[in-house]
């Protein structure tokens, strides 16, 4: 199993969650696997496309404020504050198939959330590929650093016993169809696994 | 019944003035109570003629070892060791996180008039809560053990922990099964041997339980779910007040025969309150067990969650994002704004204003800066501190050092009696200088404050720096286990990045003031950083200006020898160099508001 490594770059960007009380829509504070994963299969237009990431600094996190139009009635609703991490630079990981093999070595895709705003212009360069040559010494164990569905794990090669780790739970947004969802259950960031070490942001034992 | 808690009453008797040992078992005059028998009793020693002769005080016996706050054989005075007369038996507490200098070379009882009363206490067959108020102060003075290097915890503690190991061992016959015949013409070696065999073949599990919310607060009732969570550590400590050894406000650690049937409890509870919850648990011997699970063989690691369906269909709970939100929306009154929330998040929200001054903070025209402060209390540091200062103790005796110290249970018990006073002393300070209608409790380590400046943040660093040090003055010489976090914030502004902000403790005291920056200091730093001599508000006023426009021209404007502020500027460049320039930089702009 091999992984193409990118360097994600973006002057703005937010990783949105759902909003709060109608009026503030933080970030994740991670690239998780529903975020960048779409953000790629828009952009090549392919399906089998699996990649997750992580937030490596950035240098400030500011508050955008912006009230969306109605269009049907032409008036404002009540502003929205959305929070924005300003020169983020982050790290992301594909998994490489043969729809993703041919991926170039720099490219700009839009990702986040207020991109008709001019948000979440991200260049993404490639540093290396990482191959998994002794899955022994490849996986460690750790506490992860991104989103990932339960149903995509083994994708990642990240393992999750039930009885011995403990998880942090959530969900992420699988897209049905252009418009359908639904919520899948995922392992969040702070959860125990055994995984490729890029992935974790912390070794145990 | 036996009054377990009243085993160790002969230890306020002063066995060298009067010759009466604690356990009473050469009075002249005896009693036929079970409380008397426990007394007795409780020992298997060659020091002492009578010993365990039935099921319940060999239980005593062992309860009593375990609630002892060092193993009993294990401090040894090594070589060089003082003399009787130079090392004298210390009858007060050395608290090794607030050691104090007195020293009680006698217990309080010296005389046989003394005895008589505690004779006629024990005669009207006292309850354990009529022990604890007619004798709580000699309880709390007095130590469990008088020998120097071994009087770390108060007999109060003690005689606390003894009760509740006590019943648990009596509580489950089958787990710690004991027959009378088994002690049937049994000599005091005998019995002892018993013991042992006991105590290596009967098991406790310890369960140490992290408790979670998954809800991001966004609305004053929201704030509801630290009560609610306050609410659920109250009810375990009701359902099972006699395995909870350790709590905090959001942590406890249990002591309890059989695991699973307490995690089947806390299951049950967590489906019901959408928490989750982080634990660690292990089974051992009793001759083993320890405040320190990840030591303990075999230990595990899970979480409770409440049921998580593999998938969700839109609407997902916008707060707690773990349930599917109701088809109806919760709709702001005011706003009109129509939320997504589940069935329990809705439940919290309607739970009405637990925390009433938010709501009407939250009217107040001008919206107001609320300054949040929380204590935080790392258990796997606070053993590690622990460990580290009876080491120093134990090397001040001049007591030879046991190669793998222990610290016991009876040990956190004491702390965690000093650390609730210490937080309820910090609330009463709090509440004495500041406006009462400016403070609301959220949980007994969590208060937030309305203030009208930053600069008042000075006086809540000074009050919490005063009251660390009456309490807890030995963390300053190791890597202190208690975190202080200050945010301070508008009203208005999202209560999730309060929270991030709280929970970020990178150091012992860290400050956030949004829009300003953050000060993190070590605690024992915090004095001499309040006491940097600022300048002039004019000048604080100038170089906030100056940084905002770029905090490393505010930098060089301090060391511009061209300046001609220059001078004045010299008190802050010496702090710089004491505290790093982040850190002074944000006081200087909180101190000029």
């Amino acid at each position: 199993m091999s992984f193409l490594e990118y360097q994600l770059k973006s002057e703005a960007i937010c990783f949105g969650e759902r909003i709060k009380k109608g009026t503030y829509r933080p970030t994740a504070m991670t690239i998780p696997y529903s975020q960048i994963t779409g953000a790629l299969r828009a952009f090549f237009g392919r399906q089998n496309i699996h990649a997750a990431g992580c937030i490596v600094n950035y240098a400030q996190k500011g508050y955008l404020n912006f009230s969306p139009k109605d269009n049907v009635t032409g008036t404002s609703k009540l502003p929205v504050t959305t929070e924005v991490l300003i020169n983020m630079e982050g790290k992301v990981f594909v998994v490489k198939n043969e729809d993703t093999v041919d991926f170039p070595n720099n490219f700009s895709l839009m990702i986040g959330a207020l991109r008709t705003r001019g948000l979440g212009v991200a260049q993404l360069k490639k540093i290396r590929e990482i191959e998994m040559i002794d899955k022994g010494q490849f996986l460690k164990h750790g506490i992860l650093n991104t989103r990932i569905p339960l149903e995509h794990l083994d994708k990642f090669e990240v393992i999750f016993d039930e009885k011995r780790m403990t998880p942090v739970y959530g969900y992420l947004f699988k897209p049905t169809s252009i418009s359908t969802g639904d919520y899948v259950l995922s392992l969040f960031e702070g959860s125990e696994v055994r995984g490729p070490e890029f992935l974790l942001k912390e070794l145990l034992s | 019944m036996i009054e377990p808690e009243l085993h160790d009453i002969g230890k306020f008797i002063d066995y060298k003035a009067t010759g009466i040992k604690h356990n009473l078992e050469n009075y002249p005059l005896q009693l036929t109570t079970d409380t008397w028998k426990g007394i007795v009793e409780h020992h298997c020693s060659p020091n002492f003629d009578r010993y365990p002769a039935c099921p319940d005080t060999f239980k005593l016996c062992i309860a009593d070892d375990l609630a002892s706050s060092f193993s009993r054989y294990s401090v040894e005075r090594g070589e060089g060791s003082l003399t009787e007369e130079e090392d004298p038996y210390d009858f007060s507490i050395y608290k090794i996180w607030n050691p104090s200098n007195q020293i009680m070379k006698q217990s309080f009882i010296t005389s046989f008039e003394g005895i008589k009363e505690i004779y006629s206490f024990l005669a009207k067959n006292p309850t354990a809560e009529e022990f604890f108020v007619q004798y709580n102060d000699w309880l709390k003075k007095r130590a469990e053990d008088a020998k120097r290097g071994q009087n770390i915890t108060s007999l109060y503690t003690h005689s606390k922990l003894t009760g509740q190991f006590f019943r648990i061992l009596t509580s489950d016959n089958s787990s710690f099964s004991l027959i009378p015949e088994e002690l049937k013409g049994l000599a005091n070696k005998e019995v002892d041997n018993l013991r042992k065999q006991k105590k290596n073949k009967w098991k406790l599990s310890i369960v140490q339980c992290q408790i979670n919310f998954a809800q991001t607060p966004m609305r004053a009732r929201d704030m509801n779910v630290f009560k609610i969570q306050e609410s659920l550590i109250e009810c375990i400590r009701k359902e099972l007040p006699d395995n909870v050894f350790f709590s905090t406000s959001n942590e406890l650690v249990l002591i309890v025969p059989d695991a699973q049937e307490v995690l089947t409890k806390l299951r049950k509870k967590v489906g019901e309150l959408g928490f989750w919850l982080k634990i660690t648990y292990a089974e051992t011997q009793l001759s083993a067990i320890k405040p320190q699970l990840e030591e303990i063989q075999g230990n595990k690691q899970i979480a409770l969650y409440p049921e998580l369906p593999k998938e969700i269909s839109p609407p997902i709970c916008e707060l707690c994002q773990l349930s599917k939100a109701k088809e109806q929306p919760w709709i702001d009154e005011e706003s009109g704004i129509r939320e997504f929330i589940c069935e329990r998040c809705w439940k919290i929200r309607e739970a009405g204003s637990l925390l009433p001054k938010f709501v009407d903070w939250e009217k107040m025209e001008q919206n107001p800066d609320v300054c949040w402060v929380k204590v935080w209390l790392d258990y796997r540091m606070l053993l590690s501190a622990l460990k580290k200062l009876y080491k120093e103790y134990l090397e001040k005796t001049k007591a030879k050092i046991p190669q793998d110290i222990d610290i016991k249970f009876p040990i956190i018990s004491e702390f965690n009696q000093d650390y609730k006073e210490f937080l309820s002393d910090l609330q009463d300070n709090i509440c004495r200088n500041f406006d009462l209608k400016s403070i609301q409790e959220i949980l007994p380590d969590f208060v937030a404050i309305k203030i009208n400046s930053l600069s008042e943040i000075r006086l809540i660093l000074s009050i919490y720096q005063e009251t660390f040090e009456k309490y807890f003055p030995k963390f300053y010489e190791v890597d202190s286990p208690l975190k202080l976090s200050i945010v301070v914030s508008n009203i208005k502004f999202p209560f999730s990045e309060v929270w991030r902000l709280l929970s970020d403790v990178t150091s012992e005291v860290n400050v956030h003031t949004i829009g300003k920056g953050a000060i993190h200091l070590k605690g024992k730093d915090v004095r001499a950083f309040l006491e940097i001599n600022l300048p002039s508000k004019t000048l604080l006023h100038k170089l906030t200006q100056i940084s905002k426009i770029s905090s490393k021209l505010g930098r060089i404007t301090l060391y511009d020898k061209r300046d001609r502020d220059f001078l004045r500027y010299e008190p802050l460049r010496r702090a710089i160099a004491q505290f790093g320039y982040k850190n002074v930089l944000t006081y200087a702009k909180i101190m000029s508001d």
